[in-house]
């Protein structure tokens, strides 16, 4: 085997290093699916019975439907009464400062990397931790709330802001979209609400860190983010998984609401779930539905996903471009190494006038993955000199990987501009004697090469986030120099 | 019109069509793939490739197979006149689907070709024939086995080149509503070269359903260029679906041009069996007002060292549709592949569509590959500067459509044929803004 050839296996053969699992007791709901795990997670959340109604209806609607078979992922059925539906750390005494938390979920933090107190004192990020369901503490609430910014979790945002969470849940992705959103809206536990008033600027990058921690608990998170008129916010999501041998299922619902005038929302996500062992034993589902609606005029909504986690990643986070001038970008990066399978892309909804949308998608592919882009452009007749381009970039590393490409685009107006482009090459043997020549190892010069192949959607995350995602990417392809 | 008239269901007509195959050698094949169809029916949008392509249009009338038709003298010269030039062409022409040696003219041909029609070969050398009346690959093949009364068969053998091209003209006539289903037999042989015509085309008023099947292998080294145009009465549905095999080294260049009909759906599958082979799919779609153009082609790289290119390209008028699907297979062992491909669409109302959807589908990692695809309009700067210059709104247009279109029409490689195509884009572009 050559040079090229060795640096691809140790890569490839690289050992998740996130793998750990936290002794936190858990309060599970029973085991199993039906209405009555609904009624006892409403129940546990004291939730209104507005909020209870919508969930029996989502999931009288789930049972009505079928699983999905057009996507190019495959995984043995799902057995939904196998799983636990419910499952959060006992509650504990209020906490006023960050040294009352759980010294172990301090702990599992540092491990991870990102220390509570850390990302306070250095970086500025409220952090909305999420572990397993039910938000832990939450920082810098405080400081938001001066400015009228409501950041909390989705629980609290039942309670508190009940007209915001009713007017607005389920208006972007209705619990009928699809399988999963039906699935979540029955079943979601917690997740982050966040609204932005009336001409703010939300000062900090808002983040939420998920874990999944409980075994066997699937994670269903829901996010809500409301933009104002002339409000930004940057909200970050991340995660990482401890190791199991079970495939768990991740099916979150993130729904964003650029409501006024010149609001603007960006969404960046870095996710490295456990992916399963080099056998393709084990990992996490990764079933997302997350969409954006632009509703304000010259509105923003801004997607970027370094995805490198996963055994199976299966979403198409989306922008409706309904404000005229308004725009939609979606930068991804998805990496899959082993045995995944990645089924990522978006959809760009042009319905509004001089609406313009941005998709830059890099795929890498490495050792037996599978990677797809999907993608849809859809221009209304009435979106009057609608705008897109699209690139698409497969890298290949490896022979007995796959890169495939599906985009749709639908026109139906004579004054739009819709532009695809794709490749799909690999690392050029050239490129990697240039850098060895210069003194760089085979491994190192690959990772230069990729990183600047994903350039382009690096540096569109916040800068925390840019340095974590090349951490990630060079940690995943660990020696598939190709 | 017709639909609204009470008649069988569409199964049960084409069930009921009498055997026009002079043979009785594929009788056991047409019957299975009969109920191959009658199990199946036509092909509906949920199945993926067909999402944007409603058949139920051609559901809706009542057919009679083409063999009644009367040919009037009016017919006859309108054929004629599409005829290419005896000395440069060899000639084959099929009448509502049916061979017509009065106007066929397949002139003196080098040794061993044989220019035939299907139904005689059928007839007189069913064992030629055998190896085409396979199991379907999908119910419209399924119809065409099960139906065809005739097509084109042409065989090279190897090391044979033929000088002249073939016309192989497909002329529907018929005002009452005809289902046509021709059958077409490609054999180029080992470092054998042929360059083929194959057009559809009809009168102003005919109405017809033809659902054809083209069959085409290339030797090793072979070459092969395989121009089509189809141009249809508006009340007129195509489906065509051309399956081409190369083997090492071959090279093969095709063209698909479709101006008018009400439905047309070009499939092309080429499989690159053998290494080093070349291919080239050219495309060019005028779709007028009310018709609805949908060209699919799939390239199979399964061997290494291939190269493919594809362009396509559309104008689409008042409430036209047009789809595209590209799809490029790369196999796991298909090394040092080289793939392109794109589509480019000019969309002239707010009312048509364009639905494009370029893909790739890759296993191998030392390849190139890449597919574009745009969709738009006439650029205003463009515009500006020839009406600057004096030139009238609509001739400006037309020229920057003629410019566009242009690329495509440049491919081909024979002469006489580039310089008739060039025509009729140029007699067609007006009808587009109509």
């Amino acid at each position: 085997m050559d040079q090229t050839g060795r640096i691809l296996e140790n890569v490839t053969q690289g050992e998740y290093k996130y793998g750990f699992v936290s002794d936190i007791e858990a309060e599970t709901a029973p085991k199993g699916l039906n209405e009555e795990t609904v009624r006892f997670i409403s129940r546990k959340k004291n939730e209104p019975s507005w909020l209870l109604e919508w969930r029996l209806k989502a999931y009288r609607h789930w049972l009505t439907m079928e699983m999905p078979h057009w996507q190019n992922v495959s995984f043995p059925p799902i057995d939904y009464q196998d799983a636990f539906y419910y499952a959060a750390p006992k509650p504990k005494k209020k906490l006023n400062s960050m040294n009352e938390v759980d010294p172990e979920l301090r702990a599992t933090f540092e491990k991870l990397g990102i220390s509570l107190e850390e990302q306070k004192r250095l970086s500025g990020v409220a952090v909305d931790a999420v572990l397993d369901s039910v938000s832990i503490a939450t920082t810098f609430r405080s400081k938001l709330a001066e400015l009228g910014i409501i950041f909390c979790s989705f629980s609290e945002a039942v309670k508190e802001h009940p007209d915001l969470v009713k007017k607005y849940l389920g208006t972007v992705v209705p619990y009928t979209d699809n399988y999963f959103a039906a699935l979540n809206s029955a079943v979601f536990s917690d997740g982050s609400f966040c609204y932005i008033p009336k001409g703010v600027r939300c000062p900090m990058e808002l983040s939420t860190y998920f874990r999944i921690n409980t075994a066997n608990t699937g994670q269903f998170e829901r996010t809500l983010l409301i933009a104002e008129e002339d409000a930004y916010v940057s909200y970050l999501e991340g995660c990482t998984a401890p190791m199991r041998d079970e495939n768990q299922l991740h099916a979150a619902v993130v729904e964003l609401v650029a409501l006024g005038n010149n609001a603007h929302i960006k969404y960046s996500t870095v996710q490295n779930w456990y992916p399963g062992d080099r056998n393709g034993k084990g990992g996490i589902y990764n079933f997302v539905t997350k969409r954006g609606i632009c509703i304000g005029k010259r509105s923003k909504i801004s997607w970027t996903q370094v995805e490198t986690g996963s055994a199976i990643t299966w979403k198409y986070p989306g922008c409706i471009l309904k404000g005229d001038d308004s725009v939609g970008e979606f930068y991804s990066v998805a990496v899959t190494n082993n045995r995944q399978q990645a089924d990522t892309g978006t959809k760009m909804i042009h319905i509004g006038k001089n609406t313009r949308s941005t998709i830059i998608s890099k795929g890498i592919s490495a050792g037996h993955s599978n990677n797809s882009y999907r993608g849809l452009v859809k221009i209304s007749a009435k979106a009057e000199k609608a705008r897109n381009f699209s690139q698409c970039d497969s890298l290949l590393m490896g022979d007995q990987c796959g890169a495939h490409t599906f985009p749709y685009l639908e026109v139906k107006n004579k004054s739009a501009t819709v532009e695809h482009e794709a490749t799909t090459s690999k690392i050029s043997d050239d490129q990697i004697f240039y850098c060895k020549q210069r003194g760089l190892s085979g491994e190192d010069a690959a990772n230069l090469i990729v990183n600047g192949y994903c350039k382009e959607v690096f540096n569109q995350l916040p800068m925390e986030f840019a340095v974590e995602a090349q951490k990630l990417l060079s940690v995943t392809l660990e020696g598939s120099v190709g | 019109m017709q639909a609204v008239l009470a008649h069988p269901d569409i199964k049960e007509q084409f069930a009921s069509f009498p055997d026009l195959l002079p043979s009785d050698a594929f009788k056991g094949v047409r019957k299975q793939a009969m109920n191959r169809f009658l199990s199946e029916g036509l092909p509906a949008t949920r199945d993926e490739e067909w999402k944007y392509t409603d058949l139920s249009g051609i559901a809706e009338l009542r057919y009679t197979s083409g063999r009644a038709a009367e040919l009037t003298e009016l017919n006859r010269s309108q054929i004629t006149a599409s005829l290419f030039d005896e000395q440069e062409y060899h000639r084959l022409v099929f009448v509502n689907g049916f061979f017509s040696g009065e106007l066929s003219s397949p002139a003196a041909l080098p040794g061993g070709v044989i220019v035939s029609d299907i139904a005689s070969v059928a007839e007189k050398h069913p064992a030629l024939l055998e190896k085409y009346f396979y199991s379907s690959p999908n119910s419209l093949h399924a119809l065409n086995t099960a139906l065809t009364a005739g097509g084109m068969f042409l065989s090279v053998p190897d090391g044979v080149s033929v000088s002249k091209p073939i016309q192989a003209l497909f002329f529907n006539t018929s005002p009452d509503a005809t289902a046509i289903f021709p059958k077409n037999i490609i054999l180029a042989g080992n470092k054998s070269r042929v360059h083929i015509v194959q057009q559809y085309a009809s009168t102003e008023k005919n109405i017809s359903f033809t659902n054809a099947v083209t069959d085409v292998s290339l030797g090793k080294n072979a070459e092969m260029l395989l121009y089509k145009t189809e141009a249809l009465s508006p009340a007129s549905f195509l489906t065509d679906s051309c399956i081409v095999m190369q083997q090492h080294g071959s090279r093969f260049s095709s063209l698909v041009f479709t101006m008018g009909g009400q439905l047309v759906r070009n499939n092309l599958g080429i499989t690159l069996e053998g290494e080093q082979c070349e291919t080239a799919m050219h495309g060019l779609y005028l779709v007028p007002g009310t018709g609805h153009t949908d060209n699919h082609t799939f390239v199979d790289h399964a061997s290494p060292s291939c190269h493919s290119n594809e362009l396509y390209k559309g104008i689409i008028g008042g409430k036209g549709t047009a789809v595209f699907n590209g799809k490029i297979m790369v196999r796991k062992d298909a090394q040092k592949t080289s793939a392109f491909q794109s589509n480019k669409n000019i969309l002239l109302s707010d009312e048509g569509t364009v639905n494009s959807k370029p893909q790739l589908e890759i296993f191998a990692d030392d390849v190139k590959c890449s597919h574009g695809a745009t969709i738009g309009q006439l650029d205003e700067e463009e515009l500006f500067y020839l009406r600057a210059r004096g030139i009238g709104e609509d001739a400006a247009r037309e020229m920057l459509l003629n410019a566009f279109a242009s690329s495509v029409v440049d491919t081909i490689q024979i002469a006489s044929f580039r310089e008739y195509m060039a025509g009729r884009l140029q007699e067609y572009l007006p009808f587009l803004r109509k």
